[in-house]
């Protein structure tokens, strides 16, 4: 679902309507970076609430060098790791849970053991998560997640790179 | 089993292949993905309208998940940094109150062991102040308080190991409580290194670190030389939130050879927006048990350890993994910045 520019205009002139207009839009993507990271379906919500509501009151910093989807990337990726940090003892979504969430309709079902697939994902280090569900699944660019990730791009290459064999090689084991 | 590798989860499929594989990962990761909850998008209205009603009276409110605060102001006091000074036995002790009036969180970022630290200062459009004060500490806006002590000299050359770093310029009595406050503006484009400060009353610049060597005897290493590490994380995106990390080369910096150096204990910020490590040990500090060394290992960064060099400083990539005790997780984060190391 594209954003309609009126609601980015509105937006950054601060109007509350049109800025949630547009994180419903791209609620998915961005609730995926937080998940990538928390892998937490109740600090999900606390960390998607809590960067949505910096965001708006940042609203007026929005400098507009790169577009508002990922800023906002940037801002829940940055609150994830942050609340990631804060916990001493990070818990883990147990398989049961993440069984019982529903999985994709994949014509590639039979060859995929999607619990095998998400648990290699949560056994990467929560960053690189992130930079895994940002151009794979938010669809990125390198560039834009070096950005939001405030590393160099040749970081995100290598380690999109090797999370994804280690993915594959999971996924087919 | 995958009936297409034979059970070989090395065995190469092919670029096609991976791709489609790669999407089938895709589309799982995106089906694990919770949705959120029933109530979610009301209480994300509720903030979003809370803000606004905020903005449009102008008035000081407590964010509705964060601390009570200040509305924000200029953008030049964006951040503030107030210092207080204080001597002790080692060098004058700079208590850092950290008040972000921008972000709900009010990240509390500089936290530092008890000798010295090593202060990476604000970049990313914020500007901070260190201001030569009294030695009363002021509470953070989310608890604690932040200490740090403050090797100073007058130059960015490293002292000799067995040097002991003194405190010959900050003095109470030199500090001038009505002096302006020094502001460092901030700049995202340049990766902090050595933090170097202007404390008003003091009469000069005051470089923070390196680590001394009773530093260095006290964590019980035989090192090969030192190092020190200012490191950022902070703002890269200048959107002015909680992303100033202090990695400060607190009390165990040590190279270990000429790529790999241990950090023995690294104290992060802890219940106060930034990241945890873990806890440490350290004589001066009461921060509780150590956990496994650090393993710090270098990237774009050349051999550190030779004898024929005095001392190096060189921006660098560090890679930090962390292996959690409790969780047997593996958390890994890079940081860049500046490493001076000398032997």
């Amino acid at each position: 679902m594209a954003e309609r520019p009126a609601d980015l205009d509105a937006a950054r002139r601060g109007d509350p309507a049109a800025f949630g207009r547009l994180l419903r839009t791209w609620d998915a993507d961005l609730r995926g970076v937080a998940w990538s990271v928390v892998r937490n379906a109740d600090a999900v919500d606390d960390v998607c609430q809590s960067a949505y509501e910096k965001a708006f009151r940042q609203i007026d910093g929005f400098a507009g060098d790169s577009s508002m989807k990922t800023w906002l990337h940037s801002i829940v990726y940055r609150t994830a790791i942050d609340h990631t940090r804060r916990e001493t003892l990070r818990r883990h979504e147990s398989l049961d849970a993440v069984a019982a969430t529903p999985g994709p309709v994949s014509t590639s079902d039979s060859a995929l053991d999607h619990l095998e697939v998400v648990d290699a994902f949560g056994r990467l280090d929560p960053e690189t998560r992130a930079m895994v569900m940002l151009t794979g699944v938010a669809g990125l660019s390198f560039d834009e997640v070096a950005e939001i990730c405030g590393v160099a791009r040749g970081t995100v290459a290598s380690r999109v790179s090797r999370a994804r064999t280690r993915l594959r090689q999971e996924a087919l084991s | 089993m995958n009936e297409h590798t034979n059970g070989d989860p090395n065995a190469d499929l092919g670029e096609g292949a991976d791709d489609i594989l790669d999407a089938a990962i895709d589309q799982t990761l995106a089906g694990a993905v919770p949705p959120p909850a029933e109530d979610f998008w009301s209480r994300v209205d509720r903030d979003l309208a809370a803000v606004a009603d905020e903005r449009d009276s102008g008035r000081a409110r407590s964010g509705p998940t964060g601390p009570v605060r200040a509305a924000p102001t200029a953008a030049a006091e964006r951040a503030d940094v107030e210092a207080a000074t204080s001597r002790d036995t080692d060098g004058a002790v700079v208590r850092l109150t950290h008040m972000d009036t921008t972000t709900t969180r009010s990240p509390l970022l500089l936290r530092a062991a008890a000798v010295a630290a090593v202060l990476a200062l604000g970049v990313g459009g914020l500007t901070f102040a260190l201001r030569g004060g009294d030695t009363t500490t002021e509470a953070a806006t989310d608890g604690g308080d932040v200490t740090t002590t403050w090797h100073q000299g007058t130059t960015t050359a490293p002292p000799s190991p067995d040097e002991t770093p003194v405190s010959t310029l900050v003095d109470e009595s030199q500090v001038d409580e009505d002096a302006p406050v020094t502001t460092i503006p901030g700049d995202d484009s340049t990766p902090v290194s050595t933090a170097m400060v202007v404390v008003p009353g003091c009469g000069d610049v005051c470089e923070l670190g390196p680590i001394s060597s009773q530093d260095v005897e006290a964590a019980g290493v035989d090192p090969i030389g030192w190092c020190f590490w200012s490191a950022d994380r902070i703002d890269n995106n200048g959107d002015g939130f909680d992303d100033l990390y202090v990695f400060a080369g607190e009390q165990a910096v040590f190279v270990a050879d000429g790529t790999t150096i241990v950090l023995d204990g690294v104290a992060g910020t802890e219940e106060n927006g930034s990241w945890i490590v873990t806890e440490y040990e350290h004589p001066d500090s009461d921060s509780g048990a150590i956990a496994e060394p650090y393993e710090l290992e270098f990237e774009d960064l050349g051999p550190i350890v030779e004898t024929s060099i005095e001392s190096i400083s060189q921006a660098a990539t560090l890679k930090v993994k962390y292996d959690d005790p409790a969780t047997d997780d593996d958390f890994e984060i890079e940081i860049r910045g500046t490493l001076s190391c000398g032997v």
